[in-house]
């Protein structure tokens, strides 16, 4: 068991999500930023959290923890690790490493304050989580009240169960993480996308506009929509008919399916890059789809960070993709042979 | 536009969508449920999931079994079968609903609007009595299941029982679970209390979306309706109302659903 002596800002538990709701309005939820929380679970021998929407279990569940963590006091030894956002994290009062494995004693207290670096800090435990499964995950989807603890965000008094760890604590204990995988993109503030599916309704102007300047996160963002502010983006003149089926807005289509990682521009101003909590359907004309990996990066950027976005090629961006996820399962593999 | 040949887009890396067109036509959500009848019925095996709009399949594909390319190319020979569409399968629904209802006339009260049946009424030359005709003598098409759990648009099939109204030029913060509502070409609930713009004209009897099924109909998901069922929405008292909620709480409401078959070709022959 855990101890919730602090809630933190917007802690909930999390795992890789569940994909196969999406016709029924379900989004997938599971961790903003899963590379994050998959190292967590690399480095303490849990089953890996896969990107969102693949086919994959959704692996151990950890904690996502929101601009300040919680505090937590732990009832038996364990070993857990720290990832993504830089919290300070304090071990009983001693400063905690962060991407390694560590060993923690019962009755242990771990404190996490206010965000150093990123925006979003995973916790991964030996054994993860064990809240119940809703629709084959631990995910919390705090818009609807599913998933995860009663389907809301901790508060001080919650007593989290653990699971059975898979590997013993004497194997994982002091575990770093392998060379090739970086614990920090390289250029946080830098966001692929893949354009469409409208954007041959902004001008070439428009297109420009949107890939070439600076965009500032706004404080109205979260797990559903993150938005930005920047100036506004050129459009062409729609057919009469779409005013008349779609509305009268310049962007207003007849809606269709919103992709986690669409980024809607209701009225040609303030973007909104959709999250793993998404509406699944929408009617505002989406200029880019933010690709997996760098959903995770848009999760790491605290409102008032500057961001760009740079346009890739379809199968360049699942190629990206795809290659994230074979590092994360060949470290696996590594370890699991290796310790 | 209704497109000759669908218009294949990428969503990002791991979303195909195929576009049929672009306006709020029956005839493109037709085939975009055909297309998803075909698609269940090769069962594509690097396929996750179908999501289906009014005018665009999206599909959700295993990124390491295949590609965006790869994809298109198992998709297109199947098209032919979507253009040749004569009938879809289709559950009739029927729904009991209150219309002109007390809390949905509160909710407007509270947004300073008048009561949205009203409005409808003006906006369709209409007094409320006949909204409420109107509404209940045609059968409504799902088109698509989204935005929130449960929550879905649907569009009146017999066009002589055409309402609309605009949406609210503010949205409002709060609708209460269960109000039926109408704006554009949709009538859609709010399966659970959320934000929203339609104009409210009335409340389900009972629930579209139970996170933990209670009653007989239910999948695992919670969500009771599907893109391509058919919907009836009937009227009823106030005490008719109470007495098919009470059922509704406590798990014993028989839900009025029966499987059938949606004719297509002879909708489209005397609508299209």
């Amino acid at each position: 068991m855990i101890d919730v002596l602090q809630a933190g800002i917007q802690t909930t538990v999390q795992d890789g999500g569940r994909p196969g709701y999406l016709s029924r309005g379900i989004p997938p939820a599971g961790a903003q930023d899963y590379y994050a929380l998959a190292l967590g679970n690399l480095l303490v021998g849990n089953s890996l959290t896969p990107p969102p929407l693949s086919r994959e279990p959704p692996g151990d569940a950890g904690l996502e923890m929101l601009l300040r963590g919680p505090t937590l006091r732990f009832e038996r030894d364990t070993v857990i690790a720290l990832t993504g956002a830089d919290m300070a994290p304090a071990l009983d009062g001693q400063p905690m490493p962060m991407f390694e494995a560590v060993p923690v004693k019962a009755g242990a207290t771990l404190a996490l304050g206010y965000v150093k670096r990123g925006a979003r800090g995973y916790l991964a435990i030996a054994g993860g989580i064990d809240v119940p499964l809703y629709l084959n995950s631990r995910a919390t989807y705090i818009r609807g009240s599913q998933g995860g603890l009663g389907g809301r965000a901790l508060k001080a008094g919650d007593r989290l169960s653990l699971g059975t760890p898979r590997a013993s604590s004497g194997r994982v204990a002091g575990r770093k993480l392998p060379d090739d995988l970086a614990p920090w993109p390289e250029r946080p503030n830098e966001i692929h996308v893949v354009l469409g599916p409208q954007d041959f309704m902004f001008t070439p102007e428009g297109v420009e506009t949107f890939l070439g300047v600076e965009w500032k996160l706004s404080p109205v963002s979260d797990r559903m929509g993150m938005r930005l502010i920047g100036p506004k983006l050129a459009l062409h003149e729609r057919p009469a008919y779409l005013v008349r089926d779609a509305g009268s807005g310049p962007t207003d289509i007849v809606d269709d399916v919103i992709p986690i990682g669409g980024i809607q521009v209701p009225g040609g101003i303030e973007p909104i890059v959709m999250g793993v909590e998404n509406p699944t359907a929408g009617g505002y004309a989406k200029i880019a789809t933010v690709i997996t990996n760098d959903l995770g990066k848009m999760g790491q950027l605290v409102p008032g960070a500057m961001l760009r976005f740079k346009a890739i090629g379809a199968n360049q961006a699942r190629e990206i993709g795809l290659a994230q996820w074979r590092a994360l399962k060949a470290a696996e593999a590594t370890m699991r042979a290796g310790a | 536009m209704i497109y000759d040949e669908p218009i294949f887009r990428p969503l990002g890396d791991r979303y195909l969508a195929v576009e049929f067109g672009d306006e709020a036509n029956l005839l493109l959500n037709f085939r975009v449920l055909a297309l998803k009848e075909a698609l269940e019925a090769e069962a594509i095996s690097s396929v996750i999931e179908v999501i289906p709009s009014l005018r665009e399949l999206g599909l959700v594909f295993d990124a390491e079994a295949t590609s965006h390319a790869r994809l298109e190319a198992a998709i297109r020979p199947l098209l032919p079968r979507v253009k040749d569409l004569t009938t879809l399968k289709s559950r009739y629904v029927r729904l009991p609903v209150w219309y002109d209802d007390p809390w949905s006339a509160e909710t407007a009260r509270r947004c300073n609007v008048d009561k949205n049946i009203d409005f409808v009424a003006r906006c369709n030359n209409l007094t409320v009595e006949q909204v409420i005709e109107t509404h209940t003598a045609s059968d409504y098409w799902v088109v698509c299941v989204g935005f929130t759990p449960g929550c879905y648009f649907s569009r009146v099939l017999d066009p002589s029982k055409w309402i609309t109204a605009p949406k609210y030029k503010v949205p409002r913060s709060y609708t209460p679970a269960r109000c039926l509502a109408l704006a554009g070409f949709s009538t859609g609930p709010y399966p659970v209390a959320s934000p929203g713009g339609y104009q409210l004209i009335g409340r389900l009897a009972v629930n579209l979306y139970e996170p933990t099924p209670r009653n007989k109909g239910f999948p695992e998901d919670g969500v009771l309706i599907r893109a391509g069922d058919r919907m009836r929405y009937y009227s009823v008292s106030p005490l008719e109302y109470d007495e098919i909620w009470d059922a509704v709480q406590s798990g014993r409401y028989a839900y009025d659903i029966r499987d059938d078959v949606f004719d297509v070709a002879g909708y489209l022959k005397q609508h299209g």
